[in-house]
């Protein structure tokens, strides 16, 4: 008997082989088969051929259209990975992500093809100029899947290129700890430039189930969602959840058809997973943990119903999934057990970040083997179980996105004249939301539009504040405390 | 509270977000969309909604109100709870 593939092209095809007329993919009101979506990507892949030579990556427009979710399918069949654009983003953002991933070809509708000219790209797909002639080489130019970009401290995006061989890790145990059938629809809700999404996409295909897109709103109308295209997976950030709860949607039993939920991104309070479960008492709730540098996730932990008495009111990151380990790191040491700054290893750790491998210090060896630095801060119980206990720096999760505050900073300073900027992060009615602090009297309006050139909308802050001076600690030292309380007071 | 009452009270609730998008406060118009725009993330809006319910007695469903054209609008909001 063969060993199956967990190749995210191989697991496709072979539902293409098993059930060639379901849905695939439910997106914009018409539901395509795994034939027709078969069909669409094999095109994809052959424009890739035609046009793209030898050049590994090529980027797609993240707009939820067929042709976003076919190009993905054509250039992973190409043997290239994907460079995901999220369609909010600001021109400024594309043209860095283009240049750091060295790509000019796009798949992109025709209406967004003028922007990303602008932000450098050269060459275009869209349905319209989509070629017949299927592809016929199965050549590999690249061993990578995607690149994704996440906030990087220094002022431009971080680009993870995140390896074909780690994705097939991720989605063997994935596809093979959680059952799921042909009949299951899956939600998708994430932007495709969220390495989330991509669980979303092979984890569905790989069943033959139906991933549905939801229209519009997506986070506000979700029950709707749920109900009217009758989900029985569901993935999200927590913060979604949060939402939900927050628009008292969360009624107990209102969710019965949901049979698996997954929650990844950012923590996930007790309080939150038990209003969940009684709203969708038929599922499986488990929450994931993974940054992207280790392919979507790499622990899990399935929430029991009735234990909602856990350390610091948060669900545990749970333990890391076959053949990784995780470490806590004091200094050079690694310990088993214990608190500190979680460190990753197994086949799901990438190499390191685009333009930047060697030079990364989150990325070293130690013990014969390869360990990312996570910059997350666990206790690592007993039982090898992960409990979050906050960063190591000042990143921030904003509805699981990874926000490094010295981003903004770094952004606004030329445009201070010899001032300077200070972001941090604070709580206001149960949300985080950012508050940027200046020292020289400025219109905000004038700053939010530096930032806007180069930010995508959720990076944005949503406070911009004027400080005389920057309070100092004993030491010398800026005292981040004191402006959170301000932002959070004041 | 009347339609201009709810629409100051709407304005002055968003306040500084405007900002973000470029806008002073006082040169907001009725068709600003306060949700596509990035004014308010989802989150802001729910609870600005909510907040609405509150300072105007009136109580409405969120999920259904969002499904009227217009309604994540400044005037959309006027209207809904006018």
């Amino acid at each position: 008997m063969n060993t199956p593939s967990f190749d995210p092209v191989d697991l496709f095809l072979a539902s293409v082989r098993a059930v060639p007329d379901r849905p695939a993919l439910e997106v914009d009101g018409r539901a395509w088969t795994y034939a027709e979506l078969d069909e669409l990507s094999r095109r994809v892949a052959g424009w890739c051929e035609a046009n793209c030579g030898g050049v590994g990556r090529v980027a797609v427009h993240g707009a939820k259209t067929v042709l976003a979710y076919a190009g993905i399918l054509g250039v992973l069949r190409s043997g290239r990975a994907y460079v995901p654009l999220h369609p909010d983003h600001p021109a400024g953002r594309w043209q860095s992500i283009l240049q750091r991933s060295g790509v000019r070809s796009v798949i992109a509708p025709a209406e967004a093809q003028a922007d990303l000219r602008v932000a450098g790209a050269g060459h275009f797909l869209d349905l319209e100029s989509l070629p017949t002639a299927l592809a016929t080489s199965t050549a590999r130019h690249t061993d990578e899947a995607y690149v994704m970009f996440t906030s990087g401290s220094t002022g431009e995006p971080k680009g993870v290129p995140v390896g074909r061989v780690q994705l097939t890790a991720y989605l063997r145990h994935v596809c093979t700890a959680y059952s799921f059938t042909s009949t299951d629809r899956f939600s998708q809700f994430f932007a495709l430039s969220f390495d989330l999404s991509v669980h979303d996409l092979f984890v569905c295909w790989s069943a033959g189930a139906c991933l549905c897109v939801p229209p519009g709103d997506g986070a506000l109308q979700s029950k709707a969602f749920i109900r009217d295209q009758g989900i029985t997976v569901w993935f999200s950030v927590p913060s979604q959840a949060a939402l939900l709860q927050r628009m008292k949607a969360l009624q107990p039993g209102s969710m019965r058809l949901l049979r698996r939920a997954f929650f990844c991104g950012e923590a996930l309070t007790a309080d939150l997973a038990r209003a969940w479960v009684q709203a969708a008492p038929e599922a499986e709730v488990v929450n994931l943990y993974g940054p992207t540098e280790t392919t979507i996730a790499i622990a899990e932990q399935k929430v029991l119903p009735g234990h909602w008495e856990v350390p610091g009111g948060i669900i545990p990151l749970g333990k890391p999934f076959p053949d990784h380990i995780a470490r806590v790191r004091d200094g050079n040491d690694l310990h088993e057990q214990g608190e500190g700054e979680l460190v990753l290893s197994g086949p799901q750790v990438n190499a390191g970040y685009i333009g930047d491998a060697a030079r990364s210090k989150a990325f070293f060896v130690a013990e014969g083997r390869k360990w990312y630095a996570t910059g997350d801060r666990v206790l690592v119980d007993e039982a090898g179980v992960l409990h979050f206990l906050g960063r190591m720096d000042g990143q921030v999760k904003l509805a699981g996105h990874r926000v490094e505050p010295g981003e903004i900073d770094a952004l606004l300073g030329p445009k201070l004249g010899g001032g300077r900027a200070v972001t941090v992060a604070v709580q206001r009615s149960g949300a985080t939301e950012l508050a940027t602090f200046i020292d020289v009297e400025m219109d905000p309006v004038v700053l939010y539009a530096a930032l806007r050139e180069k930010l995508p909308a959720y990076m944005l802050p949503a406070r911009i504040l004027f400080v005389d001076r920057f309070p100092l600690g004993p030491h010398g030292k800026l005292d981040r405390k004191a402006l959170i309380e301000r932002a959070t007071h004041g | 509270m009347d339609r201009q009452e709810v629409r100051k009270w709407i304005v002055d609730h968003a306040g500084e977000r405007f900002a973000r998008i470029g806008l002073h406060a006082d040169e907001v118009t009725d068709d600003l969309d306060l949700l596509h725009t990035g004014v308010l993330d989802s989150l802001a809006f729910v609870d600005l909604f909510a907040a609405l319910i509150d300072a105007t007695g009136k109580d409405l469903d969120l999920e259904s109100s969002l499904a009227k054209s217009g309604s994540t609008t400044l005037g959309g909001l006027v209207k809904l709870f006018t």
